[in-house]
């Protein structure tokens, strides 16, 4: 018999979020499943638009940052120029689509949340697995428009490290995302922030250009130039989208030192949004 | 063991700060300010032995669905604790998570899942859900093309499937059709009987009473009192009405109907006494009506109601005359000029009254039949009469006389649905001709007469 008690601390208790997690992960694979089978459902090219989304993206990109705007450092020609952007887009997307997703989910699903008891982790979780789901997506058409425009070879074995940054990225939304989906309970404004955040984030990370290491060429001390790269790099999105380049773009072993420093990231976000989330999610359901 | 524990229960809800209250209350400096509390729950303690069906009343905020989602855990006490022998299902809005744009079949896994159940355990009880929800035609299509009864089937079904030991139950019997409510009620009936424990919250006092062994009142957060059904209702319509008493008879108006209890007994029961008015092939019944708290003056309880679907209202108006007798008045006041096919003024009484006289012809009532759902009439009178009476072992006898008009009423008595068990004893004023009763605007007097209730149990004597 199962036997549930309810009382304010029992249901903050951070112990309890692996064990909750863990029985409701069917829950959480069929709550991916259907919003995936449901997004598509009413589009008439259905899951055609989760390839065509990013490519439709980069080839505006191109044409806009590679032929016609200004001298960017290390743009290269056209066809690499579109693999290069490619390259910074597609985990961008991940990453933009799955806290957006993931910061209104809780709202989305507010009915729910208001008559059923659940571990409420599940909601902004199963939110970014289903970014997540077209991430991967995004991947393989990288991988396809790389042997399109510069033939099978461009395909290195050095993408066997994007599954290991991919996971670093995925703890990392998932820390933001349960933050942010908490405070956007009490404070719808967090979703606007975030819009306004992600729309700066895409030109504070590089993604259009490559990462301007040490800030050399800025016309600025070097003492300086070292604390604003120190400052950039606060951006996580900065070092991951250098780690994929790396791997996917650049076919080298990708940095260590970013890499270490990635994964810190991730993890002490991810270790602070499960905290935050813990500590709100037993009345969510009065402020919805 | 009880199989649900509250424990000194308090739940506090601070008063959210909005945009709102920074413009108006003091601006920015609200948010230096502590925020205002509101205490829903204050520090309340009772238990539920396992196989009962407990009813909680109360007014609105008095805490009763803040109670139902801490037992269901949807939100924690601020203080105290609830602990719960069992698994437990809500029947807290169904179909709450539903995804529209999912087929029906999608639909019951995914809200199994979210009720607990595993995927193997919902493919066992599949067939059943589809059988009781009767929608096995639509079963692939996306549920937003669902009608909203089809919708509430489906969440009712899926839900009573998950085979949980406790049941939390939140007005889900007022939605969906009347065949559907009747379902819904013996299938609760059904999960009594099978020894689950259900927890219901309703404003409707008759399914309270009908289903629930227990009854918790709630006022402001506080139990105010824990007892047998008729008797926490009738302290509850006593709290909330206005009362005036003739004799040993009191009447205690409530939202559209007035109950009658005579020497501390309630005789009246399910609909009480009000009116029913038929427009469009419709029957609005006075309950449903918006009505404005009732006012006692000079001994005299008046009342206004508004209808919600029509341009019209109601003014009724219960006045003592002499020993349980009241004279009872009901104005119609149209807005616009309007056609009503009929109308009447009916009194639902205990099933304990067993037999019943109008000037013309008496008689008993027929038991009530079990798979009866409609109202039945119990005589085919049409002739014009002015009396109409029941009474019944150890029961005071009632009357009702109309009194004061030249219309004609029809006095009929009618059976209830086996649900209800309710005699009703009915004023029915019908059109003389056949194109129904015109009303210009105006205010017109509907009905005037008097309610008796005698000692006696001679029906004989009264009448």
């Amino acid at each position: 018999m199962t036997i549930s008690v309810y009382t304010d601390a029992e249901q903050r208790k951070l112990s309890r979020i692996f064990p909750d997690l863990l029985r409701s992960r069917h829950l959480l694979l069929d709550l991916v499943s259907k919003e995936l089978r449901a997004r598509y459902r009413n589009a008439a090219m259905g899951f055609v638009w989760a390839i065509l989304q990013p490519v439709l993206m980069m080839s505006i990109l191109t044409v806009i940052f590679g032929y016609i705007a200004f001298g960017l450092p290390q743009r290269g020609t056209g066809k690499s120029y579109a693999i290069f952007l490619l390259c910074g887009l597609v985990p961008w997307q991940f990453f933009s689509s799955a806290l957006v997703l993931g910061t209104q989910s809780l709202l989305a699903n507010g009915t729910l949340i208001k008559k059923v008891y659940f571990p409420r982790e599940v909601i902004p979780i199963a939110a970014v697995l289903n970014a997540l789901v077209n991430a991967l997506i995004g991947f393989a058409t990288l991988a396809i428009v790389m042997v399109v425009l510069e033939g099978v070879d461009s395909i290195s074995i050095h993408w066997l490290y994007v599954p290991a940054i991919l996971g670093i990225q995925v703890v990392l939304v998932m820390g933001l995302a349960m933050m942010l989906s908490a405070w956007n309970v009490y404070y719808h404004d967090v979703g606007y922030m975030l819009e306004v955040a992600l729309a700066f984030g895409f030109y504070a990370s590089p993604i259009i250009y490559a990462l301007p290491n040490n800030m050399a060429s800025l016309p600025v001390s070097p003492t300086v130039a070292q604390w604003l790269y120190r400052l950039y790099m606060l951006n996580p999105m900065a070092s991951l989208i250098t780690l994929y380049r790396d791997a996917i773009c650049k076919s080298v072993i990708p940095d260590i030192g970013l890499f270490a420093w990635a994964a810190f990231l991730a993890i002490v976000i991810f270790l602070l949004g499960l905290y935050i989330f813990r500590r709100h999610a037993p009345t969510f359901a009065d402020h919805l | 063991m009880a199989i649900i524990q509250i424990q000194n229960v308090t739940k506090t809800f601070r008063l959210r700060r909005g945009a709102q209250t920074l413009l108006t209350k003091g601006g920015l400096r609200a948010l230096w300010r502590p925020r205002e509390r509101l205490n829903a729950l204050d520090d309340i303690s009772f238990e539920i032995e396992p196989g009962r069906s407990v009813g909680i009343i109360g007014r609105n905020g008095s805490g009763k669905s803040t109670l139902l989602k801490i037992m269901a855990g949807v939100t924690v006490p601020t203080s105290g604790s609830v602990t719960v022998r069992g698994r437990l299902v809500s029947l807290l809005e169904l179909g709450a998570g539903f995804h529209p744009l999912l087929t029906g079949r999608e639909n019951i896994f995914l809200n199994g899942q979210i009720l607990g159940m595993s995927r193997a355990q919902m493919q066992r009880a599949f067939d059943d859900i589809v059988e009781f929800s009767g929608i096995a035609d639509s079963i692939d299509n996306p549920v937003n093309t669902y009608s909203s009864g089809m919708f509430v089937r489906l969440g009712f079904a899926v839900a009573v499937h998950t085979n949980p030991d406790i049941f939390l139950v939140d007005e889900v019997l007022s939605v969906g059709d009347e065949e559907f409510q009747r379902r819904c009620r013996s299938r609760i009936n059904e999960l009594r009987q099978q020894g689950k424990t259900i927890v219901f919250v309703s404003h409707d006092l008759n399914i309270v009473n009908a289903l629930c062994d227990d009854v918790i009142l709630l006022k402001k957060g506080q139990i105010v009192s824990r007892g047998a059904p008729r008797t926490i209702i009738d302290l509850y319509l006593r709290q909330l009405g206005r009362e005036i008493s003739a004799g040993s008879t009191t009447a205690t108006f409530y939202q559209g109907a007035i109950v009658l209890a005579h020497g501390g007994l309630t005789i009246t029961q399910s609909v009480h006494l009000h009116t029913q008015t038929h427009i469009d092939h419709m029957w609005a019944m006075s309950h449903d009506m918006q009505w404005d708290d009732a006012i006692v003056e000079d001994g005299c309880l008046r009342a206004t109601g508004r209808s919600h679907r029509y341009p019209y209202r109601q003014h009724w108006e219960l006045r003592p005359a002499g020993d349980d007798t009241f004279v009872f008045k009901v104005w119609f006041e149209a807005f616009e000029p309007m056609d009503i096919q009929e109308y009447n003024v009916s009194l639902g009484l205990r099933p304990e009254y067993t037999f019943w006289q109008t000037e013309h012809a008496s008689g008993a009532f027929p038991p009530f039949d079990p798979k009866e759902t409609e109202w039945r009439h119990v005589n085919r009178s049409y002739t014009s009469a002015r009396t109409v009476g029941a009474g019944g072992e150890n029961l005071p006898s009632v009357q009702i006389e109309a009194t004061g008009q030249s219309e004609s009423f029809r006095m009929t008595l009618i059976n209830t649905g086996y649900e209800q068990h309710t005699r009703v004893l009915q004023a029915m004023r019908t059109p003389d001709g056949s194109q129904g009763l015109h009303f210009e605007k105006g205010r017109f007097l509907w009905f005037e007469g008097l309610v008796r209730v005698k000692k006696d149990s001679e029906c004989s004597g009264t009448v």
